[in-house]
């Protein structure tokens, strides 16, 4: 089947089906508000309306109009995102920890049709970053975030208060191949990587997941993602796929989870294992606290097997599923089911990842992308339906991560991994320098790329550290020369960089510790800090992320 | 130093490594704010724990309890 042939789709499609047939179901709950399928649809369709109705809202050859989402998880960034999809467009999502520099560098690269912000992605609308904005904003209370010396250069609607549209009809169709969204993860070379996902690919992963997970219209499911991290996908889309309820926990109460869950009676969770790990250790977590849960989704960074047990027990109701996915193979395309007696990647006391969805392929590939032998570990590598398009504005980087083999076209997760002989797949960790932080996906070589320019200094290296449970939960830079004072590096880094990617130290070091190859040895200074002997010169961030 | 002093000395030292303005009343909100975020809230829990033997496991976790000087003592001095 060409992927063109696949049946039209839109993102909104089932918040509009199920306004139809259960208007008064609810849809959507963020702090006190709550809106109905009805409610929800009406919303998304007025802002499509906005959209369609200005000038620029024009689709250049293939390229369908592309709407910036500067918001954080809320109402509003769900209906911007279901508006944007209505009116046939492709939604960006912007995520609210990018620094000034790197927001003007998104909005420069993607040549937007609109800009949706709400209350939290208002505020980021300083003068420099709305030099780079599109001439259509839709934004809560425009009066008070954009200065009034300003705004005659744009088209600016206040969000709350768009035309009532009477008479909405169906959400614009998207045709396979046509993007439904574009995510920025971090990159090696400095620069966010645009991952271009279609929507013949969110149809087929919405589609192959729901039936997975089982979703019914009388769940209430949590949402404590970002748009910008590509879980929401699913904790979305799933959710609405059912007819069931979204509850939105705000960034800052998320070590509320448990009560928030309990309070609202929640049968569904959703979440990055290290968010347990830290529910755990504030002790928010005894045994059967959750007993409403029915259903569990883990995923975005191995799951610890000593996670997995705590919540077995604080959980005691609730199907444990374990997921896997690069942004690259939208979201997620790997499950394991998580039941007693628990299946455990040996030396790493990880869950195993599973097999792939219906549909998809999966091989292990040694270097020069031959199938490896029996269950040799190699290359994770992935073909089939879900597949990104690509990278935005990269074509040679794309080329070299979806290669053509044998006719068919793969993606190259750079995750190790190797098969088990009941054809279960376990994950060894990065064959490159890509780390996980709080579930954030951070590239070291990115990081270095930056520390390198600030410093002046020949060597750096960053590392993730401490390392616990196989995740890290922090950050910290080497420098070895550095023309710079440390103070300075650090001041520069957290203009640049997404606070989860600024390292909470850098350490000045004479000698940069180097392998056989001369390359960096970042292993024996991970062992230097386990040892306590890394150090000298030392600057602090103040700013740290978490989930 | 009582109670509250030790309580307030010991946020005052987490608002300097957050870079943040270390004056504070007793009921300017610090973590629902966005001044501290969850590894600090995780210092407060084994803070609380270590020198007045709070258990928080018997009595739930609520974030609510930890956002300002007067909910914190009233963790201490129920």
């Amino acid at each position: 089947m060409q992927r063109d042939d696949i049946e039209h789709f839109s993102l909104a499609n089932s918040v509009y089906r199920h306004s139809l047939h259960h208007p008064a179901q609810l849809a959507i709950s963020f702090e006190e508000h709550e809106l109905s399928y009805g409610e929800l649809a009406a919303y998304a369709s007025r802002v499509a309306l906005a959209l369609t109705q200005h000038q620029d809202w024009v689709r250049r050859q293939e390229i369908l109009p592309r709407v910036g989402l500067l918001a954080s998880r809320s109402i509003d960034a769900c209906a911007g995102l279901l508006g944007t999809s209505w009116a046939g467009g492709t939604y960006i999502p912007i995520g609210l920890k990018s620094p000034e520099e790197r927001l003007i560098a998104i909005l420069n690269q993607c040549q937007l049709s609109a800009l949706i912000c709400d209350i939290q992605g208002a505020k980021l609308l300083t003068e420099r970053v709305l030099a780079a904005c599109p001439q259509l904003i839709l934004t809560p209370d425009p009066e008070r975030y954009i200065p009034a010396d300003t705004n005659h250069k744009f088209a600016i609607q206040n969000l709350h208060t768009l035309p009532a549209v009477t008479d909405h009809g169906p959400p614009v169709q998207l045709k396979g191949t046509d993007l439904a969204y574009i995510i920025f993860t971090s990159g090696t070379t400095g620069n966010p990587k645009g991952v271009m996902i279609s929507a013949g690919a969110v149809r087929h992963y919405i589609d192959v997941v729901s039936a997975l997970l089982g979703l019914r219209a009388s769940d209430r499911s949590l949402e404590v993602c970002e748009l910008s991290f590509d879980f929401s996908v699913l904790d979305m889309l799933a959710t609405w796929h059912a007819g069931a309820s979204l509850h939105i926990l705000p960034a800052n109460r998320v070590m509320n989870a448990v009560k928030f869950a309990r309070d609202h009676r929640l049968t569904v969770w959703n979440s990055v294992p290290s968010l347990i790990g830290m529910l755990s250790q504030i002790k928010a977590l005894s045994p059967g606290v959750l007993p409403d849960l029915r259903l569990t989704v883990f995923g975005g960074e191995p799951l610890p097997q000593s996670i997995a047990e705590t919540w077995q027990q604080s959980a005691p109701n609730s199907t444990v599923h374990n997921l896997y996915g690069p942004t690259e193979v939208t979201v997620s395309c790997l499950s394991q089911p998580v039941t007693s007696p628990l299946l455990v990647t040996p030396q790493r006391n990880v869950i195993a990842i599973g097999k792939p969805f219906p549909g998809l392929e999966c091989s292990i590939l040694t270097n020069d992308l031959q199938v490896v032998a029996g269950n040799e570990p190699g290359e994770l590598a992935l073909c089939g339906p879900q597949l990104a398009e690509g990278y935005l504005d990269a074509e040679e980087m794309t080329a070299a991560k979806f290669p053509i083999i044998n006719g068919k076209r793969w993606y190259l997760t750079g995750d190790r991994a190797f098969r088990d002989s009941s054809g279960t797949f376990h994950h060894l960790g990065r064959i490159d320098n890509q780390v996980k932080v709080h579930g954030n996906r951070v590239e070291l070589e990115e990081i270095d790329t930056h520390l390198r320019e600030l410093s002046q200094a020949e060597l750096v290296a960053t590392v993730a550290w401490p390392v616990i449970d196989g995740g890290g939960r922090g950050l910290i830079a080497f420098v070895a020369g550095a023309i710079m004072p440390t103070e300075h590096i650090l001041a520069g880094l957290k203009h640049r960089l997404p606070s989860y990617s600024v390292p909470s130290k850098i350490i000045s070091i004479e000698q940069m510790p180097t392998n056989h190859n001369g390359k960096v040895d970042r292993a024996a200074l991970i062992l230097a800090l386990e040892n306590g002997t890394a150090g000298a010169q030392v600057a602090h961030s103040s700013t740290k992320g978490c989930a | 130093m009582d109670n509250k002093q030790r309580v307030k000395t010991f946020l005052q030292g987490l608002l300097a490594d957050y870079g943040a303005e270390t004056e504070f009343d007793d009921n300017t909100l610090l973590v629902s704010s966005g001044i501290l975020d969850s590894q600090a809230v995780l210092r407060m829990v084994v803070f609380l724990e270590e020198t007045f033997g709070i258990d928080l496991a018997e009595r739930g976790f609520d974030q609510d309890d930890f956002d300002s000087l007067t909910n914190i003592m009233r963790l201490i001095t129920p």
